[in-house]
């Protein structure tokens, strides 16, 4: 074969799709035969351009090939390549960098030609031929294997370069389907797990970690795998690059971290390659990849992550961040829907509440409805509860009501009762049934008798916190609780539960205690902020049920007194009727009394006969006043007003009567102001008013025991739009037991009268559009201030 | 001197005794009539110097009878009598010369009748 034959045929064989290795073995088998060599070897460049390493040969041993590595050094081939120049050896031994290659059966050769392989500028290998006998290569040698090198090496190229394209695809594929992996589920942690599997498969690294954003933004690890012997010395590293990497938001990729200033510090000694890719999605680093101690074909040295793999781990992060933020948004939706749940549940609590409110007519019956809607478990579902309000007049946060089951058996039996029978409208069926018979229940007795002062030094820390500051707190065990409290820990016997205050306008008007005692479910935050937001309503339902009952006790009053106004009314209906009957009372008592007088005058011996006959005529003398009496209160007085002295009108009475109340030892003052001015009054009526009070007065004076002080003073003076009048006695005063009832109808403490002079007098002055007081000192005695308006257009 | 005649009317007998003992006791000569038809046959009969008329009566009551009296007599007092004050304000009794509130006490009336007939009597004198 001519060399051209040669040189077509490793043309052939470099031009054919051959595999890379077959290809090599051909062109090795051919360049010895070429150049009448005794063998011929190659030798390739590693990645790391620290090894070369031998690919194929012809007369060397075959177990040589890829077991031979001549790391970086002074030899013949590395020679040639440092400096790209052909080396041609007569006697290779006679070179001082050549030394013969163990294992390889090298041994046997004394000449060698070796070429660099070069392909654009680069050398990434040598090819060299040897001898037994010494051989002079010639100039023609050195271009034929120059010749063959240079084809040789477009063919690597080529085969690389298919390698890389079959690689690529190869990379392709598993990045898709690991993509579709990815993308399978909603469950971060598997993503993460795929996301860290699909890497470290794709590129060789001994750690790989996942970082991933909480909801708080801030960057987790997630995972984290060593296949290395100390699984926390990279941890530090990965740290670094992953901060880096997500501030930068770009990829970081260091081939040598002990040769970086960003990691001073850390402590490593190694070389050691870190590359980091964030995960970006939509702007938002939701994580980031970290893969470090690259993994190399030689294991003396350490090699950096190339561009290819950094464009994959960038794919598989762009990947991972997409499936992150789909799962994340995926899982907000499901919170989302969770919370619409927790909110429907809330609405419907909160409507029956209101209408439980609507249903419940006393405060009673709308706490235990309370109760049952924190209790129940289609309500808030905490095992047991206590309602307190405070009592302010006491200080006392006091236990009202309290629900649950006694027992852990009770428990059971009434769960077991409600699954049963799932009331349809919730809060009608639990008016109906008092499902944890409230009142024989020992847990309400319990709840009943508990008060704690809510203010004070004896205030325990928790009654503080929820009535004081009006914040609810959620007590997880004894370490949260003070000495203060231990006497609400002891009677409710149960170290975890919850308070919430019931808040209106800003006062706590009470408290609502909740625990899991029997099934002993912790209280989460979630039912902390639904137990509060459900008692926001329930004080105020509580509060709109107080003031309805007040406003019922208000009505009750108000239709007392509408009773006593149709009373009143009645009988002044009646007293049309007392009208007539007392006419027709009066003639037969006016022949009675009438006799009786004519029996006196005619009866002159008879003492007895005269005593009856007095008598007679003088307890028909009190009907007859009587009588009158009850017609003056009955009937319509109509009243003259007109222009008059009320100094005059009470000079006037007073005269009237001056010889009797002298004639009792009762002493009268007069203090009239001179200036009074003048009213518009039925003179007769106050005249009569004003006699009616000193009857009262001379009665109230008259008896032993005021002998020594018996006065009656007159005072009247100009008030500004009216007059007033005040009769003030000595009489002692009126018992506070009868004082409230003076002015009614019928009521009298004396022996004699009516009863009616004090309830006509209110009637006269009401009727001249006045008021009657009483001051009323007990044990001295009784001032009656009448105070008359003044009349329009009179003046001083 | 002739003694004063009166006419009591009166519905109610026991008041017609009582009224004439007391007033026969104080000087008068005292004729008694039931109702307003028979007070007005005496009254035809014989001219009283004086009447005490009781308001409420069977039949024509007392300010009725009052009315159709002072028709033909303006002059022969009349003194009413009534269990309480309520015809005070009623204007139909200023027909009579007085009022009075009846009362198991008599005087009241007794001295009411006495003022009357004085007055009249200073009225009539210069005739």
């Amino acid at each position: 074969m001519s060399d051209n034959d040669h040189i077509l045929h490793i043309g052939r064989i470099s031009g054919s799709r051959l595999h890379l290795q077959t290809m090599l073995d051909q062109v090795v088998e051919s360049a010895e035969k070429q150049l009448g060599a005794d063998a011929c070897a190659l030798l390739l460049l590693d990645e790391s351009k620290q090894t070369l390493t031998l690919k194929s040969s012809h007369g060397l041993w075959r177990s040589a090939v890829d077991a031979v590595r001549l790391p970086r050094g002074k030899g013949v081939s590395w020679r040639i390549v440092r400096e790209k120049r052909p080396a041609a050896l007569a006697r290779a031994k006679d070179d001082p960098d050549f030394h013969f290659v163990p294992e390889s059966g090298e041994e046997s050769y004394t000449s060698m030609l070796g070429v660099p392989i070069i392909e654009e500028d680069e050398c990434i290998g040598v090819i060299y031929v040897q001898s037994k006998k010494e051989t002079r290569y010639s100039d023609e040698d050195i271009s034929r294997l120059e010749k063959i090198s240079r084809q040789v090496a477009g063919a690597i190229k080529a085969a690389w370069d298919m390698d890389r394209i079959k690689e690529k695809a190869r990379v392709y594929t598993k990045l898709n389907g690991s993509s579709r992996l990815i993308n399978a589920t909603n469950d971060i942690e598997e993503i993460v797990r795929i996301t860290a599997n699909v890497a470290s498969e794709l590129i060789g690294a001994k750690v790989k970690a996942v970082w991933v954003a909480d909801i708080d933004e801030k960057l987790k690890v997630k995972h984290f795998s060593e296949s290395g012997s100390d699984p926390e010395l990279l941890r530090p590293v990965c740290e670094t690059v992953v901060t880096l990497a997500t501030v930068s938001r770009e990829t970081v990729n260091v081939a040598d971290i002990s040769a970086d200033t960003r990691f001073e510090g850390l402590d490593i000694i190694a070389a050691v390659s870190v590359v980091c890719c964030p995960m970006i999605f939509e702007e938002q680093v939701v994580g980031a990849i970290v893969l470090a101690d690259r993994i190399t074909e030689s294991p003396n040295y350490f090699v950096a992550f190339t561009s290819e793999e950094i464009h994959i781990l960038a794919a598989i992060a762009q990947t991972a961040a997409q499936a992150v933020d789909r799962a994340r948004t995926h899982q907000q939706l499901e919170e989302a829907l969770e919370k619409n749940e927790q909110n429907v549940r809330e609405l419907s609590i909160l409507f029956q509440l209101s209408m439980a409110m609507r249903r419940t007519l006393n405060l009673e019956d709308l706490l235990r409805v309370i109760l049952s809607c924190v209790t129940v478990g289609r309500g808030l579902g905490f095992n047991r509860a206590i309602l307190f309000l405070v009592d302010e007049s006491a200080g006392l946060l006091r236990g009202m009501i309290g629900m649950g089951p006694d027992s852990a058996e009770h428990a059971g039996r009434i769960w077991n009762d409600l699954e049963e029978q799932p009331p349809e409208d919730l809060v009608p069926w639990l008016l109906d049934h008092d499902i944890f018979e409230v009142k024989n229940s020992q847990f309400n007795r319990l709840a009943r008798s508990l008060k704690f002062p809510v203010a004070g030094a004896d205030i325990g820390a928790i009654i503080s916190k929820v009535i004081g500051q009006k914040v609810a707190v959620n007590i997880e065990g004894a370490g949260d609780l003070e000495q203060s409290d231990m006497e609400l820990l002891s009677a409710i016997g149960c170290e975890r539960f919850a308070m919430a205050p019931l808040v209106v306008r800003d006062t706590a008007l009470g408290a609502i205690l909740v625990d899991n005692l029997y099934n002993s479910n912790p209280i989460s935050g979630a039912d902390m902020e639904l137990l509060t937001r459900f008692a926001a309503p329930a004080a105020w339902a509580i509060e709109n049920m107080k003031l309805f009952e007040k406003w019922v006790a208000e009505s009750e009053e108000r239709l007392d007194l509408e009773k006593q106004m149709v009373r009143v009314e009645r009988m002044s209906t009646l007293g049309e009727v007392y009208a007539e009957l007392a006419h027709e009372l009066k003639n037969p008592l006016v022949s009675i009394g009438g006799f009786a007088r004519r029996l006196i005058s005619t009866l002159k011996g008879d003492k007895t006969s005269l005593k009856y006959a007095s008598i007679i005529a003088g307890e028909v003398d009190r009907l007859e006043t009587l009588l009158r009496n009850v017609l003056d209160l009955s009937k319509d007085v109509s009243i003259k007003r007109q222009e008059n002295d009320l100094n005059f009108v009470v000079r006037d009475a007073v005269d009237f009567y001056s010889r009797i109340l002298s004639g009792h030892g009762i002493k009268t003052h007069m203090d009239l102001d001179p200036d009074i001015d003048k009213v518009l009054i039925d003179a007769a009526w106050i005249k009569q008013v004003v006699i009616n009070l000193i009857l009262n007065a001379m009665e109230a004076m008259s008896c032993e025991r005021h002998q020594a002080l018996r006065n009656l003073s007159f005072t009247t003076q100009s008030r500004g739009s009216g007059v007033t009048l005040r009769i003030s006695d000595t009489g002692g005063g009126i018992a506070d037991e009868d004082f409230h009832k003076i002015f009614n109808p019928f009521f009298t403490t004396k022996s004699q009268g009516t009863g009616l002079g004090l309830s006509l007098c209110k009637k006269m002055v009401q009727l001249h559009h006045g008021s009657i007081e009483i001051d009323n000192k007990l044990g001295h005695g009784v001032t009656f201030t009448i105070n008359l308006p003044g009349a329009p257009g009179i003046s001083s | 001197m002739n003694k004063k005649r009166i006419l009591i009317v009166d519905d109610e007998e026991n008041i017609r005794l009582l009224y004439s003992e007391e007033l026969k006791d104080a000087g008068y000569e005292v004729d008694m009539a039931k109702d307003a038809k028979e007070a007005q046959k005496k009254i035809d009969i014989q001219k009283p110097d004086l009447i005490t008329l009781d308001i409420r009566m069977p039949g024509i009551d007392g300010i009725e009878f009052l009315r159709r009296f002072r028709e033909h007599d303006k002059t022969t007092p009349v003194v009413l009598c009534t269990a309480y004050s309520d015809y005070k304000q009623d204007f139909r009794i200023w027909a009579s010369e007085a009022y009075v509130v009846k009362s198991s006490n008599l005087e009241p009336l007794k001295n009411t009748i006495r003022e009357v007939l004085e007055k009249s009597a200073r009225q009539s004198e210069p005739e």
